[in-house]
């Protein structure tokens, strides 16, 4: 399956250009092939059960809507994935693949506001989270962090302005060290700081930031995957100006690729759509060009929107 | 974080002030602030001084300030309550902006209208029509309210 036809299906994917895959160039190793929503697989389901399909396809839409709606906090504890599903009771193709996560060990997720900052701010926790369950990581991801920084300056970004939405991600960071019990960084502290407008909203603002960094940085690898809404392709300042940068702008697959490829991580996507032909949520893999040397992160995405999912075995 | 960042700004602006534009608090209330634009001289708004307000959300800079003009003005994309027309007040809003580049990209929309996107839809007609009508109602307007 080439990667045209698999476009109109990638994360973050209403049917428009700016959603096509990223170059191959890029690293990201996309495993399209599992991919639901190829020309010749809508067909097929067009033709034997359409109707029905497109119903279900409403419902799930308008239970998605009510489900990650905008009154809900910055992000949630831990629920199990059953609540999810009883949401989505009367959409048997979205019940069908969260059953197969489920069946896989899926069985929690952490929900996090349809504010149009939810890529950021879930892949932000996972990132942090999974920090906290590997300290030995600690030193190499604040590494990153700074020469992510640097990179952010050497796209004329102002040093003190990125130090202040910096400074609370490093803050976290520097708290899994910490020997002192009562400071030292947990999942419940993690959370706590998450629900904190101010610490939670210079998180996303620092990882915006930086993916416009990786963007312009490596404008050759993006160029061709910079369009507007109305399928006009832009120059990548333009396009990060006015699709990366501001607060509520929802992350497509280009800044989900630039921000991995930023903070080299591996980050495994499950996709709950309610178009599986088999029933099952397909996952997708997005590395950065050296592979990543972390456990994939997991998001789950439910068209327009990000949580953070769980396996526990 | 608001009052830290909008003190960084005033002091960012006292070094290096952009040109043709000033801006800083009125009183003690950082949070509320005066600006001036010099009309560019490549403009029909050349020769007149502008002031406006800005008003900074308690969420600054996660929100974007408040910015209107005080000194009445004839623009496609500025209204007679002295609203201002500009994506970066509004949605482009991004928290790495600053006042010294939303007074910037002011003073480019005294040059360059964009009367795509009006406020004053009269305005951005004659823009568009008859430009030499335009420039002579704006420098009138800057002769008469800005000087």
């Amino acid at each position: 399956m080439n990667n045209q036809s698999s476009s109109s299906t990638l994360p973050g994917s209403p049917p428009r250009p700016r959603n096509a895959d990223v170059p191959e160039a890029e690293g990201a190793q996309f495993k399209s092939s599992n991919l639901p929503g190829n020309a010749k697989l809508s067909e097929e389901l067009d033709t034997y059960d359409g109707a029905h399909r497109s119903q279900f396809y409403e419902l799930g839409q308008k239970l998605l809507e009510e489900s990650m709606g905008r009154d809900r906090p910055l992000i949630s504890p831990p629920t199990t994935i059953h609540e999810l599903r009883a949401e989505y009771t009367g959409a048997p193709s979205f019940v069908a693949q969260i059953d197969s996560l489920l069946n896989r060990g899926y069985t929690k997720i952490i929900r996090t506001k349809g504010d149009g900052n939810c890529f950021y701010r879930a892949l932000g926790y996972a990132y942090l989270s999974s920090l906290v369950d590997s300290p030995n990581l600690v030193y190499s991801a604040k590494s990153v962090i700074e020469s992510g920084s640097r990179m952010m300056e050497r796209n004329f970004m102002d040093a003190d302005i990125i130090s202040t939405f910096c400074e609370p991600l490093m803050d976290l960071v520097d708290a899994i060290g910490n020997l002192d019990p009562n400071k030292v960084l947990t999942h419940k502290r993690l959370l706590s700081a998450f629900l904190e407008d101010e610490t939670s909203n210079c998180i996303v603002t620092y990882l915006r930031l930086l993916t416009t960094a990786q963007i312009q940085s490596a404008s050759d690898d993006y160029a061709g995957f910079l369009f507007d809404d109305s399928g006009e392709q832009l120059e990548p300042t333009e396009f990060c100006r006015q699709y990366v940068d501001p607060l509520g702008k929802e992350a497509d697959h280009v800044q989900v690729a630039a921000l991995c490829r930023a903070l080299k991580l591996h980050i495994r996507i499950a996709y709950l759509d309610g178009h599986s032909p088999d029933g099952q949520a397909h996952f997708q893999d997005i590395t950065p060009p050296d592979g990543g040397n972390n456990k994939p992160l997991i998001l789950i995405y439910r068209p327009g929107h990000y949580d953070v999912l769980i396996k526990t075995n | 974080m608001a009052l830290k960042r909008i003190n960084k700004e005033l002091i960012d602006l006292g070094r290096d002030p952009p040109s043709s534009c000033s801006a800083g608090p009125v009183g003690d209330n950082m949070f509320s602030w005066q600006a001036t634009i010099m009309g560019p001289t490549d403009s029909p708004y050349s020769g007149g001084v502008f002031f406006l307000t800005i008003t900074f959300p308690t969420d600054y800079p996660f929100k974007p300030p408040k910015v209107s003009f005080r000194t009445k003005i004839y623009h496609p994309n500025i209204n007679a309550n002295g609203s201002i027309c500009l994506d970066i007040l509004r949605d482009q809003w991004s928290p790495a902006l600053t006042i010294s580049k939303v007074l910037l990209s002011i003073c480019s929309m005294l040059t360059d209208p964009n009367p795509d996107d009006p406020l004053v839809h009269d305005i951005a007609h004659l823009y568009k029509t008859d430009r030499t009508r335009y420039e002579a109602t704006a420098r009138e307007w800057t002769r008469k309210y800005a000087t």
